[in-house]
């Protein structure tokens, strides 16, 4: 024990040093090493691996039983229904050692926060002190968006920092400016992002500052609930401090130093064995697409940010000879008055949350995974802004966005390798939306609904299909949410159903989950009403855009908002409501259901006005398929038909399976039939497609003559062709002078 | 194949989890496993050699349908019906048929509901393997964007990871060489 305590001290150079350096020595010894604090050998774990299991369970649990009795504390239903919170615990540095179950992504964030606390010099003034509380959930200092919010403890031993205690959930409202909720889908500054605060001393001896509450309820709509959301983090951290105490009691101070670093090193061991092993290395090339529509809604008022984009993420994912995964984002869309800015804590969070579960397989979630991958953009695009006026709402948002390709990617390389049992599309398809208004007694509200993020698809895998709310988005307790405790919160939305939607779905050898759709009345809303919404399913450009080996990509995302409706009256006549978007066309079609105007759009949505009896109807979550449609078994296209996932009909047209179905509802696939269908769908594709050089020639004249198919894609190129790789890449495949501008 | 790889993952298993048909008690077993199959790869390999009529040795899969081949002194890409596509280092989407979705119409043959996309912002392009049609990769992409290459594997690195370093490794077979080819074309264009 000695020996260690000597190598410990000299790495450290005693107790008195800063913070910024202690962060450049862990720097060092990663980088001239290639091992996390410069650790060659695991001696604690190769001397005494019981001991070692018995230190790490314990960290489990004390993580755990934070986080799982402190959320009884607050009384918003993401924190308590639905988990959406998290404790974590971090060395001084940041990394995180260890965290509950919940929001994992944050794990990535965090560290980036205790950078942020140390580079900005708080640690001299206002400095760091035992029984100091902090918190932020600005993204600026590392945090992933406003609703993400931070309360975390320095603990200090005889004096001397040795780690974090840190509670973070997603908040009710942010008090955003446009947007009630907290996932604002239209953002023209930053001066629009709601109360943004931190990082900050917010207490002092284990209590908070009574100003703080005082500006939850002065600067968000739901004061009460925020409130009670940060003691419930500060409840939770308290719990863990507690816990470390009794685990430095129990293992003694430099065991518990040596072994919460050596944790890290083994992880990030596993992590890199676990790439070199089931993997195949190599140069992936993936993008997305995203219309964002702020013209004619900012006006006069926001004139700089009065406009149209289509948002272009652009990824090489490389996977490196040293298993390092490195994602290039070179050619994304410039950082704008918009919300698509993915500041990094947003980007880390998103490969924290989506590449979890892909990569780590561990009992105890951490940050090793960071010292494995990275994300890189051109600065000043979406991927690394560097003005602070630009909107800081949705870095979460982006960073979902840009780290759903790499798991992709993963998929696609342990299906390469021969790990298919590893391989499948790890996309969390969330989409949220917030509402707020006044009630009928003056009462101003607001509130995010994360009613579906809980409900995320599991994506397909080279062996069987994608499968409909399976799992949260980046936390485990997946659910629906519950209908009864979001009605409560949300006085003017009357659920009237969760379905699965016939048909809904991206086809392939093996579909792609089938959507969701979700359908509210509204219901005496008081003085006013509005709604707006946000997601990862797609706008107009489907949710990615590589289909996975022949199968067609991510469906995009609806929602529907009729006005005017006459559906009270159809209760009165005993009649059914449309309980999908999809039924509801029919309903209008029919002229049974008659609607005054119809607002539709892809997965964002405006804030919209809602009145007694408008009808809301929200499609989501259909993520992408896996191979070639014709490909698919027939048996499982007649068991899609039986069950009513599907119809015939487009068993027929997609699939070229001729299936009959009798009045019992019993499936019949003839299989000579379906041959010949689907050899009249390969006779078709012969008949229209073009060899690639044909295509090429016609679409380089086009591309030459500046012909795309609309002004805001003449822009996108605009824009995105000032980065370097992504203008070579453009003007490599099309061949253009020199000289070539848009 | 090693006592521990049969115990793990037999080859016959193997074969049916590449079919889809390997029960999810075997695969949630496998997902246990503390330890792979050390040997996976070159079972894999030869499952899906053994399942090609041609004779050219499979290097590594790159899609459903899609392989890197030894072919002599070359590595092309070649697909299961026998199709060939030339050096695996130029995006293999050149040697394709094509055809794109670019109309309401065209999109509404596989979108069936509303949430259908918008052609005034993308294009879906199918990619099909001249020999035998299977449709072999999609893009939704707006006009004009270059086609996107999905996977050029770093063979060398791969085998040396596998403890078999391939005799012909050389650093020039981790290159990127599509824009050679559209270079080609454009100069027999005379443009």
């Amino acid at each position: 024990m000695s020996s260690h305590h000597t190598m410990l001290r000299t790495t450290l150079k005693g107790e008195h040093i800063g913070l910024l350096e202690r962060i450049g020595e862990a720097d060092k010894s990663y980088r001239e090493t290639g091992h996390i604090f410069g650790l060659k050998y695991l001696e604690l774990l190769e001397d005494d691996p019981l001991k070692f299991d018995k230190f790490q369970t314990r960290l489990i649990a004390a993580v755990s039983a934070a986080r799982e009795t402190s959320k009884h504390v607050s009384g918003s239903p993401a924190g308590v229904g639905m988990g959406e919170l998290l404790h974590l615990l971090a060395l001084p540095e940041g990394e995180v050692v260890a965290s509950s179950f919940g929001l994992t992504g944050h794990v990535m964030s965090f560290p980036l926060i205790v950078r942020h606390m140390a580079e900005t010099g708080l640690e001299e003034n206002p400095g760091f002190r035992d029984g100091d509380i902090w918190g932020t959930n600005d993204p600026l200092s590392g945090g992933p968006h406003q609703s993400d919010c931070y309360t975390y403890l320095p603990i200090f031993y005889d004096g001397e920092l040795i780690a974090w205690a840190a509670g973070v959930n997603h908040i009710a409202d942010t008090g955003h400016s446009i947007c009630p909720g907290g996932v604002p889908a239209h953002s023209p500054t930053t001066y629009c992002d709601g109360f943004t605060y931190g990082p900050m001393k917010i207490g002092e001896d284990l209590i908070e500052y009574k100003w703080f509450e005082r500006m939850w309820m002065r600067r968000t709509r739901t004061g009460t609930l925020n409130i009670l959301d940060e003691k419930m983090r500060l409840t939770g951290a308290i719990m863990l401090r507690g816990r470390v105490m009794e685990l430095i009691d129990e293992f003694g101070l430099e065991y518990f130093k040596k072994a919460t670093r050596e944790i890290l090193e083994r992880e990030r061991r596993a992590i890199e064995r676990r790439v070199r092993t089931q993997m195949v290395p190599g140069a992936f090339r993936q993008a997305l697409f995203r219309p964002v529509r702020q013209k004619g809604m900012m006006g006069h008022l926001y004139r700089e940010a009065d406009k149209d984009w289509v948002v272009q993420i652009n990824e090489t994912i490389t996977i490196e000879p040293t298993s390092f995964i490195r994602v290039d984002c070179d050619g994304s869309t410039s950082q704008d008055y918009f919300w698509a800015n993915g500041h990094r804590g947003g980007i880390l969070l998103g490969m924290g949350w989506h590449s979890m579960a892909v990569l780590v397989q561990s009992p105890l979630v951490n940050t090793s995974l960071l010292k494995m991958i990275d994300v890189e953009g051109a600065p000043g695009s979406i991927i690394s802004p560097t003005r602070t006026d630009v909107s800081t709402c949705a870095p979460n948002v982006v960073g979902t966005m840009v780290s759903l390709l790499p798991n992709h990617v993963f998929a696609w390389s342990y299906f390469l390798r021969g790990f298919l049992e590893e391989s499948y599309l790890c996309e969390y398809v969330y989409s949220v939306f917030g509402t707020g208004g006044v009630l009928k007694n003056g009462i101003p509200w607001g509130m995010t609904d994360f009613g579906y993020v809980g409900s995320s698809p599991r994506g397909p895998s080279p062996w069987r299909d994608g499968e409909a709310c399976m799992v949260g988005s980046g936390n485990p307790e997946a659910d629906f949410g519950e209908v009864e405790e979001w009605e409560f919160v949300e006085p003017a939305l009357t659920s009237l159903s969760r379905k699965l939607v016939p048909d809904m779905c991206a086809h392939g050898k093996h579909r792609g989950s089938i959507g969701m759709s979700a359908a509210h009345l509204i219901s005496d809303p008081g003085q006013f009403l509005t709604m707006n919404t946000m997601g990862i399913s797609g706008t107009d450009m489907l949710g990615c855009a590589v289909g996975v080996c022949g199968g067609y990509p991510m469906l995009n995302g609806l929602v529907m908002y009729l006005h005017d409706t006459n559906a009270y009256e159809l209760l009165e006549q005993g009649e059914t409501l449309p309980t999908d978007f999809v039924e509801a066309c029919r309903m209008i079609n029919e002229g049974k259901l008659k609607v005054g105007t119809v607002e539709m759009y892809g997965n964002e949505s405006p804030v919209t006005q809602l009145k007694h009896g408008d009808l809301v109807f929200q499609g989501l979550q259909a993520g992408s398929a896996w191979g070639e449609p014709l490909d698919r078994d027939l048996d499982l296209i007649k068991s899609d038909v039986e069950r009513g996932w599907m119809s015939a009909e487009t068993a027929r047209k997609v699939y070229g399976a001729v299936v009959t179905q009798t009045e019992h509802g019993e499936c019949h696939v003839d299989r000579d039939a379906s041959a010949a269908a689907r050899q009249n769908i390969r006779d078709k594709r012969k008949m229209r497609a073009v060899s690639a050089r044909e295509f090429w020639k016609r679409e380089r004249s086009k591309v030459i003559e500046k012909k795309f198919s609309h002004v805001d894609v003449a822009n996108m190129y605009q824009d995105t062709l000032q980065y370097k790789k992504w203008h070579a890449e453009f003007h490599g495949f099309w061949q253009l002078s020199d000289d070539y501008k848009i | 194949m090693s006592e521990q790889s049969e115990q793990i993952l037999p080859k016959n298993k193997l074969r049916l989890l590449v079919d889809g048909k390997l029960p999810l008690e075997d695969i949630h077993a496998l997902l246990r496993m503390p330890v792979k199959d050390h040997d996976r790869f070159w079972k894999y390999l030869e499952v899906l050699q053994e399942r090609v009529s041609w004779k050219e040795r499979i290097l590594v899969r790159v899609s459903e349908h899609l392989y890197v081949v030894e072919k002599g002194a070359e590595r092309i890409v070649k697909c299961d019906c026998g199709q060939e596509f030339g050096d695996y280092r130029i995006n293999w989407k050149l040697s394709s048929l094509v055809y794109a979705r670019k109309t309401a119409e065209e999109f509404d043959e596989i979108f069936t509901t509303p949430n259908k996309p918008n052609p005034e912002f993308v294009e879906i392009r199918e990619f099909y393997c001249p020999g035998c049609m299977a449709q072999l990769g999609v893009e939704a992409v707006p006009s004009g964007y270059p086609f996107l290459f999905e996977v050029l594997p770093d063979i060398d690195t791969l085998y040396e990871w596998e403890g078999r370093p391939l005799k012909s490794a050389s650093k020039e077979w981790y290159v990127d060489l599509t824009a050679t080819q559209t270079e080609k074309w454009a100069k027999e264009e005379g443009k």
